[in-house]
C-alpha cells in the first residue's frame, strides 16, 4: 500500500515535471486573441509573424518595419477594411484598429538578404515594451524602435526552460537570498524526513542507519541546488 | 532525567488531550497529521499573498516606524498584534528594517511592485505570514477540546480536518488574510463557555469581536447557551458588547472620532445588508437579518441546548452569512472551527465542504487580478503582470460576471444544503441518537 502510494506520487511529480518542461519549451509565442494584450512576434518556416490583440477595448495598433534587406512577400491577417498598410521595398508601415469585435489583426513577412528588421511598433500611440514578445513570452526589446538580429529567434527558442518566465524569476530570486533557501529547504527536508521515519522507517530493524542516509541525502540535495542555482540557472 | 520525561509526558498529555496521548496509535497518527499538515502550511509560506498582506503590514509600519498609533483605528487592536510582531522580527532580522521604504510607501502600486520584486520577498513573506502560523498553531491546538470529550478518535479526525482544511490553507498561505488571529479568540471563548466560565467566555468573545467584527455573530447565541438567568442575560449582553464598546471610548478619546458609526458606514458592514427583497417604496427585507433571527430563535426553543448544538449553530450563522451575502473570500474561514466538529458526525459534510471551496476557487473571480494572478507575483512579478488573467479569458466567450454568478449560486446552494444538513444532526444531537451516517 505504502509503496503504491510512493509510485503514485513520483509519477504525479514525473508528469509535472514533464508538463513545465515541454510548457516552457514552447517554440512560439502562445496568445488568446481578444484575451491577451500586446504583440505577439514569432518566426516559422522562414516568415516573421507579427501578430496583435487587445482585451476587447478599442485600440490602435500602429508603427513601421523596417529593414536592411528586401521584402520578398507580405500579407495581412484578419485584416478589416479601416485597417491600413503601405508597402516598400524594405518597409512596411501599418496602422490597424481592434475593438469589442475585433480581437487580432497580424501580418506574415517573409525578408531575404537582411542582416536586421526595426521595428517601431505602438500602442494607441505610445510604447509599451512590456508588451512586446519577441519569440517568447516577455521576451521584450529595451528600446524603440529595436532592431533584431537575424538569428534572434533562434537564439530566443534555445534558451532553456529554466531561462525563461516564470522559473528564471523564481531561480533568481532563490539564489540572491541562498541563506533562506537553503534553511527554508533544509526544514522542509527536515519535517519530509520525519513523516517518513514515523511511516516507514520507525518500525524496521536499522531505523537510525536508514535516518542518517535519509539527512545525508537531504544535506546532498542542498549541495546539488546550489550548485544547479549557481551554474546553470544564473 | 526522568524529570525531564514527565515534563515532556505532562506537555504531550497537555497539548495532545490525554486520550490521544496514551493511546499509542492515536498519538503517532495525530504527529503524523500534524507533520503532513505542517510540510502543506511551510511549502506555501514564502511564495504567495494578497495585496491586503502587504496593506496590513504597511499600517503596523506607520505605528513601528513612524510612530503613528492612529493607522489603523476601525481595527486597532489587530494593528497593535501585528505592530508588536513587526518590532519584534524587526528586531531579530535586520533585513525588515530595509524595507520600511516600502512599507512607508503611501503608494498602492509602487510599493506592492517594490516589495513583489525585491530579492528577499520570500524571506519577508515567511516572516509575515509566520504571524499567522502562529495563531493557526494556536487553533489547531484548541480547537481538539472543542468536543468528542470520551471519543480521542473523534478530536483526531477534528484535528485532521483543521490540518488539511483547505479553506485554512487557502487563506492562510495562500491569501495570507489576518482573519485566523479573530478565530483564536473566538475558539478560546467557546472553549471557556464549554467549561461552564461564562463570563471570562464573553470576554474572550468581546476581545474577538474588537478584533474582528465577525464574532458578533455568535454573540447572541452563546448568550443563549451561557445564561441561566435573567440577571445573566443583562450581565452577559452587557459584558458581550463591551469589547466594542471599550474600543470606542478609546477610539473617540484618541483619535477623536467613532469607531461604530464609521465602521457601519463601511462597506463591509453592508455586506451583511447585500441581499434584500425590494417592496415598495422604502420598504426593504434584508434576508440575513430575516435568517440570522430566524436562526437565533430555533436556538432558543431547542429542547436541550447543548455545547454541540450551540457549536452547529455557529456554523449554520456563518454559512448562511456566506450563502446570502456578499462576502470576501477569508470569511469563510469563520465557519471552519465549527464545521470540522459537524465533519466528524456527519462525513458527507466533508465533501460537500470541499465542493464548496472549488466553488470558491471559481467565486473568487470577481476580484480579479488582485486575487488570482497577483496572488503568484512574488515568483516572477513581470510574468504576473504580464499574463493575460482570468476575466479577459472568461470575457473572451462569456460575459465573465454572469459566469462567475452562476457559480456563486451554485455555492449557495451548496452552503444552504450544507445547513440542512447540520440542522438533520440538530435532531441527533437534541433526541441524543447514535451518532454517525
Amino acid at each position: 500500500m505504502a509503496r503504491k502510494n510512493i509510485y503514485k506520487i513520483l509519477i504525479i511529480l514525473i508528469l509535472l515535471l514533464a508538463i513545465m518542461a515541454t510548457a516552457s519549451a514552447c517554440q512560439k509565442v502562445y496568445f488568446m486573441p481578444g484575451a491577451s494584450y500586446g504583440y505577439y512576434i514569432w518566426e516559422e518556416e522562414g516568415k516573421i509573424h507579427i501578430s496583435w490583440s487587445v482585451d476587447r477595448k478599442d485600440s490602435t495598433f500602429s508603427g513601421s518595419i523596417e529593414t536592411d534587406g528586401r521584402i520578398k512577400s507580405f500579407e495581412t491577417v484578419a485584416w478589416e477594411e479601416a485597417d491600413i498598410v503601405n508597402t516598400g521595398e524594405n518597409k512596411i508601415s501599418y496602422s490597424s484598429t481592434l475593438d469589442a469585435n475585433d480581437y487580432t489583426d497580424g501580418m506574415i513577412i517573409e525578408i531575404v538578404d537582411h542582416e536586421y528588421i526595426e521595428l517601431d511598433l505602438m500602442i494607441n500611440d505610445g510604447y509599451d515594451l512590456s508588451r512586446v514578445h519577441l519569440g517568447a513570452f516577455l521576451e521584450n526589446p529595451g528600446d524603440s524602435p529595436f532592431r533584431i538580429e537575424k538569428d534572434h529567434f533562434d537564439n530566443v527558442s534555445r534558451i532553456p526552460w529554466y531561462g525563461r518566465h516564470p522559473f528564471s524569476g523564481l531561480f533568481h530570486k532563490l539564489f540572491s537570498n541562498k541563506y533562506f533557501t537553503f534553511l527554508y529547504i533544509f526544514i522542509l527536508g527536515v519535517v519530509a524526513i520525519e513523516i517518513i521515519r514515523i511511516t516507514y522507517i520507525s518500525t524496521k530493524k536499522r531505523k537510525y542507519l536508514y535516518t542518517g542516509v535519509l539527512y545525508i541525502i537531504l544535506i546532498c540535495l542542498e549541495i546539488v541546488v546550489y550548485f544547479i542555482l549557481r551554474f546553470f540557472v544564473l | 532525567m526522568i524529570r525531564v520525561k514527565n515534563f515532556f509526558n505532562n506537555m504531550g498529555r497537555g497539548l495532545l488531550t490525554p486520550g490521544i496521548f496514551e493511546d499509542s496509535k492515536l498519538s503517532k497518527k495525530f504527529y503524523k497529521y500534524f507533520l503532513i499538515g505542517m510540510l502543506l502550511r511551510l511549502a506555501l509560506l514564502p511564495f504567495f499573498f494578497q495585496r491586503d498582506l502587504l496593506s496590513t503590514y504597511q499600517r503596523a509600519a506607520e505605528t513601528v516606524f513612524a510612530g503613528n498609533m492612529a493607522s489603523d483605528f476601525q481595527q486597532a487592536l489587530t494593528n497593535i498584534i501585528h505592530s508588536a510582531y513587526l518590532f519584534i522580527i524587526k528586531s531579530i532580522v535586520p533585513a525588515v528594517g530595509d524595507f520600511s521604504p516600502i512599507l512607508l510607501d503611501p503608494d498602492t502600486w509602487t510599493s506592492w511592485i517594490g516589495f513583489v520584486s525585491s530579492y528577499n520577498v520570500f524571506t519577508m513573506l515567511a516572516l509575515f505570514k509566520g504571524l499567522y502560523l502562529i495563531f493557526d498553531l494556536v487553533c489547531m491546538f484548541l480547537i481538539l477540546r472543542l468536543s468528542f470529550d470520551d471519543d480521542p478518535k473523534g478530536r483526531l479526525h477534528v484535528f485532521k480536518f483543521w490540518m488539511f482544511n483547505p479553506v485554512v490553507i487557502f487563506v492562510l498561505y495562500i491569501f495570507a488574510r489576518h482573519d485566523i488571529i479573530g478565530v483564536a479568540a473566538t475558539i478560546a471563548a467557546l472553549i471557556l463557555a464549554k467549561k461552564g466560565r461564562k463570563y471570562w467566555a464573553i470576554i474572550a468573545l468581546a476581545v474577538a469581536i474588537a478584533l474582528r467584527f465577525f464574532p458578533i455573530m455568535i454573540l447572541l447565541p452563546l448568550i443563549i447557551y451561557l445564561a441561566r438567568s435573567k440577571k445573566d442575560y443583562i450581565a452577559l449582553s452587557v459584558i458581550g458588547v463591551s469589547g466594542l464598546a471599550i474600543v470606542e471610548v478609546f477610539s473617540n478619546v484618541y483619535y477623536g472620532k467613532s469607531l461604530i458609526f464609521s465602521l457601519l458606514n463601511t462597506q463591509h458592514f453592508n455586506y451583511i445588508l447585500s441581499a434584500k427583497l425590494d417592496l415598495i417604496i422604502h420598504d426593504r427585507i434584508f434576508l440575513f437579518i430575516v435568517a440570522y433571527f430566524l436562526i437565533i430563535f430555533s436556538f432558543m426553543h431547542a429542547r436541550k441546548k447543548s455545547f454541540d448544538l450551540l457549536l452547529n449553530y455557529g456554523a449554520i450563522i456563518y454559512l448562511a452569512y456566506v450563502a446570502l451575502c456578499y462576502f470576501h473570500p477569508q470569511y469563510v474561514l469563520w465557519a471552519i472551527p465549527f464545521l470540522v466538529i459537524v465533519f466528524v458526525r456527519r462525513r458527507p459534510l466533508l465533501y460537500y465542504h470541499w465542493l464548496q471551496f472549488g466553488l470558491l476557487m471559481i467565486v473568487l473571480i470577481y476580484w480579479g487580478d488582485l486575487v488570482t494572478k497577483f496572488v503568484f507575483a512574488p515568483i516572477d512579478h513581470r510574468f504576473f503582470i504580464y499574463i493575460t488573467g482570468p476575466i479577459p479569458v472568461i470575457e473572451r466567450f462569456y460575459s465573465s460576471a454572469t459566469f462567475v454568478n452562476i457559480f456563486r449560486s451554485i455555492f449557495s446552494a451548496v452552503s444552504l444544503w450544507m445547513i440542512y444538513l447540520i440542522y438533520r444532526d440538530n435532531r441527533r444531537i437534541i433526541d441524543s441518537g447514535p451518532v454517525g451516517d
